[in-house]
């Protein structure tokens, strides 16, 4: 049978010791714990060694015992204070040395123990109480403070005393534990009996066994390499990067350019180019974060303001009615933090015109939303705009490619609104671990009041999804907050795909 | 957006469609809304805010009933010629200035159905009023008054009379004051020296507009004819708001007759059922959809969007537009709906033929690399948010400054955009003072500074920010942090200087100049900014302009 050094180790100090435990056995082999632990596993499996393990109770001092422990029980001060006085005084009197709890707890122990009786209201000393001599408990106690001890090792009385400590709150703390126990099974005495060899064994190699070829004719010992070792820990690109970048690679691959603009943004560009009408609910106090400090913004050339403004009032030469009614130039010039990716590609768009046009967008926008479970007051969307000589169609073909890209392998489209978009969708695709549709993302044509005023001859075609919600349902994450609380344990060990 | 609630059963009863309770959930959103949830009872339905005509259970039987082919085409409806008028006295101009109003016959009614009634106001008055501020409805008993009515303005004390809900009569000046519906809306009209009032022939009020209707012509299960009114800034909007509480009206078989509205200059009899027409040229719905659909096509599928349609041009195709349709502004609204019926899913999918190359923006390239180098050096990313307050942005760190302020911030903790990634990594090591050290994270971020020069007044800036947190973190660390990443982007030619910030130990803080410019800033974090963060071991930081390396 093949043994390894500390196996042979452990073996011989359980032949010379009898049975140990595994601490005893350190101790003994002068091999840390986990070593002996080891050891005896393998030792085990080998039917050298028994492990038995053993119920047995630690007792400690708890945190009153350690107050009785300086003070004195509450009756060893009561019967102290009675021989101070003769042996008999006023029961109303004990408050002079204890609390005002501990009158009673005094009482009842003094009777039980048969220290001291009432009488005629007085409290009286017995005989066993004048000599004041020490009782079990308080003999328990005084042991308790030179540290811990295992029930096994009491005595009968010490036993009887724990009982009577118990009775009492706090003070001492018994709690069961586990012990192993190793022995020699019949075959481990026999092999112990034949003696035992111990032979050199080469665990980890080193620089000079190396450059001596000390290992030669040595052992070198084997490993149990089934066994785990200790967890490390990478640093970690953050997971919303991750999905972020896997994304910007798709777009990129599909032969987008990325584009990204302003935080602080007008409400021209992120209403009014949209054609979001000034009294749109979605530009209210309650939705958008409006700023103090800058509170306007610089509007484009006048040609484009006025071009807007038309399309609101009156749809101009779009073929639109238009929203019928007398547009601001003083609300476009509102400065806020922009609600949607939107307002750059459209200032893009102002600024290229003509196709052929392929862009994208990752970035931060901001909503007025309290922070929740479901809620942040920003988060990142993603934007994908195509101008050319394309159609619905189109739009829907690249839906399809670009979610299969992103590993959705069913994807569906109904219809749905937005307020600068027509025909306008939304897109739904199939979780197979969910087992249901959920809905990811929103998609169109820039109606013409938005496009022709600014001078884009071409349909646009644009989608967008928000990309929190895409990382909580990869990641499993019930609550959005969790992505921007950076917990460093869950970071380092976060999946990266 | 309005969720409705609808009876399920009376849907079912309303659809009169030959389909299984599965089928009919499958298909309701492709004409495109929101399932929200369904009880057993009720169905809960989101529709989107541009098609208002769905906000009852009565128009989502009318829309499905085209839909599902059942009842294709333009549903007409009949208004009994009008018998009363109402007279629109010239002092509600500049104030409200338009109101249509109709009467319905034939009444009959059920609480639930009265709870209807009013949900859809209320979210015609949230979807066309703009809160009431544009439209807003009042049905009334007419039993209890008596034509002909006057739509007409009075001052805040002039009359009295007991509004919805109370037993007492007010001024309408109290009303704004004390009544809750008056708190709420008084902003609407409360700016006037004369407010909107309907009285009828004998001076009883049936409503003041758009705040409250009076108590005299309370809608209970008992009445059997209405008189309703639709004030608001917008004819075409009010006119429509009408079309689409009359029309549903009619669809629950109640007779609708029309009211002469009187103006100063000239009477209009409202309501007009009569459908808009609009021209829809087949090339352009083609050449946007990607289709090739032939006149008839086209006609099949609007039908199922309940539109009319001639069709005898062979090119263009005149489109009869629902009276109660309020959503189309352009041919392109016709051409969605052509989509619509022709269905999302049976579109061929193309790809376009746009051919470009893919470009990275060099900041975001730059990020890669950096990211990388992050790594490398066993540093990890977090990611935190962008808003703050000052006292984390600047006290915390001891420093001063100015930043983009939101006007109206949700809570005390997001007031203002950060100007540095510091606090924000402190904050990030806050969180995680718990966890095992040491700890080493990085952030590459913006951060929003005021520039005055800048169009919207602020410009962004890209950072990378670095924090160190252990026993023994100090200054060399984040000194050959920084180096090394100098050194990795083959950036030779910089300074170290010594600098004084206030959210560093004077004498271990340094600034990197490049080209004279100022471009970072690293150091030993001073111990009352630790403290401020509730922080016990040192911390290095480091925070580099990244636009600055391009």
């Amino acid at each position: 049978m093949e043994l390894s050094n500390n196996e042979k180790l452990v073996l011989k100090a359980l032949g010379e010791i009898g049975s140990a435990s595994p601490e005893e056995i350190a101790k003994h082999t002068e091999l840390n714990n986990s070593a002996v632990n080891r050891a005896l596993y393998w030792l085990v499996r080998k039917g050298l060694v028994e492990v038995r393990e053993r119920v047995d109770s630690v007792i400690a001092l708890d945190e009153e015992g350690k107050l009785y422990v300086a003070k004195g029980l509450p009756e060893r001060r009561a019967l102290e204070y009675l021989r101070s006085k003769g042996g008999e005084a006023e029961i109303s009197a004990l408050s002079e040395v204890l609390d005002k709890g501990e009158v009673n707890i005094a009482l009842g122990w003094l009777r039980r123990k048969n220290l001291a009786n009432i009488a005629k209201g007085k409290l009286v000393l017995t005989e066993k109480g004048k000599k004041g001599d020490k009782s079990e408990d308080e003999k328990l106690l005084e042991r308790l403070t030179q540290g811990e001890f295992m029930l096994s090792q009491l005595s009968q009385d010490e036993r009887r005393a724990l009982e009577l400590l118990k009775g009492r709150q706090r003070v001492v703390k018994v709690e069961e534990k586990s012990l192993k126990e190793a022995k020699l099974t019949p075959r481990g005495e026999e092999l112990v009996s034949r003696g035992i060899e111990l032979e050199e064994e080469i665990s980890q190699l080193t620089h000079d066994i190396i450059k001596r070829g000390a290992w030669k004719g040595k052992k070198l010992r084997r490993y149990d390499v089934t066994l785990p070792a200790p967890e490390l820990l990478p640093a970690k690109l953050h997971p919303l990067r991750i999905i972020i970048e896997e994304i910007r690679s798709i777009f990129l691959q599909m032969g987008f350019k990325e584009i990204a603009g302003p935080l602080v943004e007008s409400s021209f560009w992120n209403f009014d180019a949209l054609f979001v009408p000034q009294d749109h609910p979605a530009r209210e106090m309650q939705d958008t974060f409006y700023l103090e400090e800058p509170s306007r913004a610089r509007l484009p050339g006048k040609e484009t303001v006025e071009a807007v403004k038309l399309a609101h009032e009156n749809g101009a030469n779009t073929g639109s009615t238009g929203w019928r009614y007398a547009w601001s130039e003083e609300v476009a010039r509102t400065a806020l933090l922009r609600t949607h990716t939107t307002a750059t590609t459209i200032r893009h768009l102002a600024a290229t015109r003509e196709p052929p046009i392929k862009v994208f967008c990752v970035d931060r926008v901001f909503r007025k939303e309290r922070i929740t479970f479901k809620h942040l007051p920003e988060f990142h969307q993603v934007e994908g705009i195509v101008v050319g000589d394309v159609s619905f169609s189109d739009l829907l073909g690249l839906l399809r490619e670009f979610y299969h890209k992103m590993g959705f392998e069913k994807v569906r489209f109904r219809p749905g609104y937005f307020p600068y978009t027509e025909p306008s969708l939304e897109i739904e695709v199939f979780f197979p671990d969910k087992g249901k549709w959920l809905e990811l993302g929103g998609a169109g044509i820039f109606r013409p009041e938005v496009t022709e005023p600014l001078g884009i001859r071409h349909p646009v075609l644009a989608w967008g999804l928000g990309i929190e919600r895409l990382a909580m349902l990869r990641l499993g994450l019930e609550d959005i907050r969790e992505l921007y609380m950076s917990d460093i344990s869950w970071l380092r060990r976060a999946k990266v795909r | 957006m309005p969720v409705i609630k609808v009876d399920y059963a009376e849907l079912k009863r309303m659809l009169n469609a030959e389909m299984s309770d599965e089928e009919l959930m499958e298909k309701l959103p492709l004409l495109g809304c929101d399932i929200e949830g369904f009880d057993g009872r009720y169905l809960y339905i989101e529709y989107f805010p541009n098609r208002p005509d769905l906000y009852s259970v009565e128009g989502i039987a009318r829309a499905y009933r085209a839909f599902f082919g059942i009842e294709p085409g333009l549903k007409e409806y009949k208004a009994e010629e009008a018998e009363n008028y109402l007279l629109v006295d010239k002092s509600v101009a500049g104030v409200r200035d338009y109101v249509v109003a109709c009467e319905v016959k034939n009444v009959k009614l059920s609480d639930e159905l009265i709870a209807e009634l009013m949900e859809l106001q209320e979210d015609l008055h949230w979807a066309l009023g703009r809160d009431r501020k544009k439209v807003s409805i009042g049905v009334h008993d007419s039993s209890r008054v008596a034509p002909p009515y006057r739509y007409t303005t009075v001052k805040p004390e002039e009359i009295r009379f007991v509004p919805l809900g109370y037993e007492q009569e007010m001024t309408p000046k109290q009303i704004l004051e004390e009544h809750p519906k008056g708190v709420e809306y008084s902003h609407i009209i409360s700016r006037y020296d004369r407010y909107p009032i309907i009285f009828d022939a004998n001076n009883n009020v049936l409503s003041m507009p758009p705040i409250i209707n009076g108590e005299l012509t309370r809608v209970t299960e008992s009445t059997r004819e209405f008189f309703i009114d639709v004030t608001g800034t917008d004819l075409k909007l009010i006119s429509q708001a009408l079309n689409i509480l009359a029309t549903a009206l009619a669809e629950r078989g109640f007779t609708v007759r029309k009211v002469e509205v009187r103006y100063p200059d000239r009477t209009i009899t409202t309501p007009d059922f009569s459908p808009a027409v609009k021209k829809l040229r087949r090339s352009y719905a083609n050449r946007m959809l990607g289709l090739n659909l032939s006149n008839e096509e086209i006609k099949s599928c609007l039908e199922r969007m309940g539109y009319g349609v001639r069709a005898e041009d062979e090119e263009e195709l005149e489109v009869l537009v629902p009276c109660y349709r309020c959503d189309i502004f352009h041919e392109i609204d016709l051409v969605e709906d052509v989509a619509i019926g022709y269905g999302y899913g049976n579109f061929p999918p193309t790809l376009p033929e746009v051919l470009t190359t893919g470009e990275k923006l060099p900041v975001e390239e730059l990020g890669e690399k950096l990211r990388m180098l992050m790594l490398g050096y066993g540093i990890t990313e977090v990611m935190s948010l962008m808003l703050t307050n000052e006292r984390e942005n600047f006290f915390h760190l001891r420093r001063k400054g100015e930043a983009v302020r939101i006007k109206n911030p949700i809570s005390e903790e997001h007031t203002i955009v950060r100007t540095s990634l510091l606090p924000s990594l402190l904050g990030v090591l806050r969180l995680n003072k718990h966890r095992e050290l040491p700890q080493r994270i990085f952030e590459l971020g913006d951060v929003v500074l005021l520039d005055p020069s800048a169009e919207t007044g602020a410009a962004r800036k890209r950072r990378l920010g670095v924090a160190i947190i252990h026993a023994k973190a100090n200054f060399t660390e984040v000194r050959a942090l920084l180096q090394g990443i100098l050194r990795d982007l083959g950036i030779e030619s910089y300074r170290v200087e010594a600098k004084e910030d206030p959210a560093f130990i004077p004498g271990r803080c340094a600034s990197v100049v490049l080209g004279g410019k100022e471009v970072a800033i690293l150091g030993e974090i001073h111990p009352e900014v630790l403290t401020n963060f509730e922080l016990e071991y040192p911390v290095a930081a480091l925070e580099l302009d990244v636009e600055a390396l391009l």
